[in-house]
């Protein structure tokens, strides 16, 4: 029997620091053992979010390039690198407790296959890195991957699938020139246009079959902070 | 007194690095408050603390990454030093005894089960299934109030249950572990009963990385950490295979030397070998443009335009900036553009766009004294060019020996895309045409 989860999937994007700060609340009353697992999916208004390993030589923009093209620049508590996230770009923050002996890998894991499987229902065939986390095709990575847990237990960010993203946001982040390991969209491997529209309920259905969750409640709309307690417990 | 250790987050992760302590040696803490954060290679978290008490020794600072279990900190329980016996009897390395000798998972688990084990070892009264008959429903209990007893090592049969027929509820519980934390004899003076002696406390604990005399130990940087993974990752995904020529540079090298200074003193900056090897190669991948091909999927990419990689090593490793539109430069634009191109990658001042879309790498290694290189290809290019130091060597020439400026050239090839026979044909034109060609017209000197 599935567990019963939540899905927050509101209409038009939602500011980044908004979005962080409703799935901090939403972790925090998980780990007072109250709400369900819940799976937010949207879209952010173009933002670089900065994780604890980055530092400020791997933006290649400046903060000047960043304003005028019309993104923000974020530091977060995720871990890794600099990421993007913008317009055409599913992303997919699970709050999920993961119990009190996390098995952290096998969460990714699982993420990935969740990816994996959603893109494989477009015909679009995708694989792992034995390095890295996200999902990639060949050497380009399609969707990125960064997760934290809140007391070693909530998981908190996620996962960000290129879909009809504008791959020239990226320029901006690239660390290196190590002939880069580029980045790709759904769009560019399937040859027609993918929309997030398109992989939202793939991403769902299949989030809910290897999370074993069943979606009962779900919310189009995006819930105000006054909301957020209400119907967290 | 409590260790503090690297928890496991799985199975298969061996190891994590300490991101940031959230406490400062001499702070109180408090069971399950946030004490520190980890990094894994897949995940970071914040672990909570394991006991309440004072953070008195930070052993592994910030950055550094040790193997799971590896003890991070100590704890010392409030009124835990009049709890210890009086010169006590444990001896050196004590407290490590009520760890019991658990399976692998639970080697360094500090979360709120490993506490709870803590506890029932110490003598405390075991927890249900024998609750006190305290009402009708005093018996019952729901999954979250099992977990939280679970998670904060409570023992049930201590709370008294205030819900429907004296059922205990997530209050009964959570009331219960408030008061117990603000209680002087809180769990983590149990520990510090079979903790070391008072004259061990505080004595200086071996680093747990074994660390030779005269070795040091540097986390990864970054770039290094990029670098790392990028050429693994060639070597994984490529069928690299390998030939060389040797070159006779005289051609060149007389040029050179004729018109160095005229050039120095008109453009600013020296003219060396790596414009004429780039313009010849350039011509070569015009010439055999699978060389200058990318394998995508099941496709092969056949790129009639050179953008050209050149390595450049600078204080923190190795980037690649791109001169795009080689095909289109004569000698002194692509002169001019190298130096342009190397002098902004030293200082980092080089823009997003002319670090990507390479269709070939060129890597010099000559000016360090190198003879011979077999380098590793770019992803997602398909051959590297390296060119290894220029240096007189006795050769035969219309059966006589001569002293000439000599070189050899070698590339790595993909050979899922090149063979045998094409990679010499290419090294053979570039080096046809770094020996025959005029290069002077192009200076205009």
């Amino acid at each position: 029997m599935p567990r019963s989860g939540r899905l927050i999937r509101p209409e038009g994007p939602v500011p980044y620091r908004e979005a962080n700060a409703l799935m901090h609340q939403l972790a925090e009353a998980r780990l007072r053992g109250e709400g369900r697992d819940t799976l937010i999916l949207l879209e952010h208004p173009p933002v670089y979010t900065a994780g604890r390993t980055s530092k400020d030589d791997h933006v290649v923009w400046t903060q000047e390039q960043i304003r005028r093209a019309g993104a923000e620049l974020h530091a977060i508590d995720r871990g890794g690198s600099l990421t993007f996230h913008g317009p055409g770009q599913l992303v997919g923050y699970p709050i999920v407790d993961l119990g009190t002996r996390p098995e952290a890998l096998g969460y990714v894991r699982r993420l990935e296959e969740v990816v994996i499987r959603a893109a494989a229902d477009v015909g679009v065939t995708l694989h792992r890195s034995d390095v890295q986390t996200g999902v990639w095709s060949g050497d380009r990575k399609v969707c990125a991957i960064g997760v934290r847990l809140m007391r070693m237990r909530v998981s908190l960010h996620g996962f960000a699938l290129n879909c009809t993203t504008d791959l020239s946001w990226f320029d901006a982040i690239v660390p290196c020139g190590l002939g880069h390991t580029g980045v790709t969209s759904m769009s560019e491997l399937a040859g027609r246009e993918v929309s997030v529209e398109e992989m939202a309920p793939l991403v769902t259905q299949r989030f809910a079959e290897v999370f074993d969750i069943r979606f009962d409640h779900e919310e189009r709309s995006w819930p105000r902070a006054s909301t957020v307690a209400a119907s967290a417990s | 007194m409590t260790s503090v250790k690297m928890p496991q987050l799985g199975e298969t992760v061996v190891e994590g690095t300490i991101l940031k302590w959230l406490k400062a040696e001499g702070e109180t803490v408090e069971l399950d408050e946030p004490l520190f954060e980890i990094s894994t290679d897949k995940v970071d978290t914040e672990v909570p603390a394991v006991a309440s008490g004072t953070l008195t020794k930070i052993l592994v600072p910030e950055g550094e990454t040790v193997k799971v279990g590896t003890e991070l900190a100590v704890i010392e329980g409030e009124g835990g030093e009049e709890a210890a016996p009086e010169g006590g009897s444990a001896g050196v390395g004590a407290e490590e005894l009520p760890e019991p000798p658990a399976g692998p998972d639970d080697a360094g688990t500090v979360s709120g089960r490993s506490a709870a084990g803590r506890e029932a070892s110490s003598g405390a009264p075991t927890p249900a299934p024998s609750l006190p008959e305290r009402g009708p429903r005093s018996q019952i209990l729901s999954p979250l109030v099992r977990r939280l007893a679970e998670e904060h090592g409570v023992d049930l049969a201590q709370v008294q249950g205030t819900g429907t027929g004296g059922r205990i509820t997530k209050k009964d519980v959570l009331a219960y572990v408030e008061a117990r934390s603000a209680a002087p004899a809180a769990p983590a003076a149990v520990p510090a009963a079979v903790g070391a002696p008072a004259g061990f406390q505080g004595a200086p604990v071996p680093p747990p990385a074994t660390v030779a005399g005269g070795e040091e130990v540097v986390p990864v940087p970054r770039v290094r950490g990029l670098i790392a993974e990028h050429m693994k990752r060639s070597l994984e995904v490529s069928a690299r295979a390998w030939n060389a020529v040797e070159v006779n540079m005289e051609n060149v090298a007389r040029l050179r030397e004729r018109l160095k200074e005229a050039f120095k003193a008109r453009e600013g900056f020296s003219l060396t070998y790596m414009p004429f090897v780039t313009r010849a190669v350039t011509e070569a991948l015009v010439a055999y443009p699978m060389v200058n091909s990318e394998l995508r999927g099941d496709q092969i990419v056949v790129k009639h335009y050179v953008n050209m990689g050149i390595a450049v090593s600078y204080d923190e490793g190795l980037i690649v900036p791109v001169l795009k539109g080689a095909d289109t430069m004569n000698l002194l634009g692509i002169a001019r553009a190298i130096n342009d191109l190397a002098t902004r990658a030293r200082a980092k001042q080089l823009r997003p766009d002319e670090i990507h879309g390479g269709t070939f790498t060129i890597t010099n290694p000559g000016p360090f004294g190198s003879l011979i290189s077999l380098p590793i290809i770019n992803q997602p290019e398909s051959a590297i060019l390296a060119f290894d130091t220029v240096e007189k060597r006795p050769v035969v020439i219309d059966d006589a020996i001569a002293i000439r400026h000599m070189v050899y050239l070698s590339l790595s090839w993909d050979h899922r895309l090149i063979d045998g026979a094409l990679a010499s044909q290419f090294l053979s034109r570039v080096k046809q045409n770094l020996e025959t060609w005029d290069f002077a017209e192009d200076l205009a000197l």
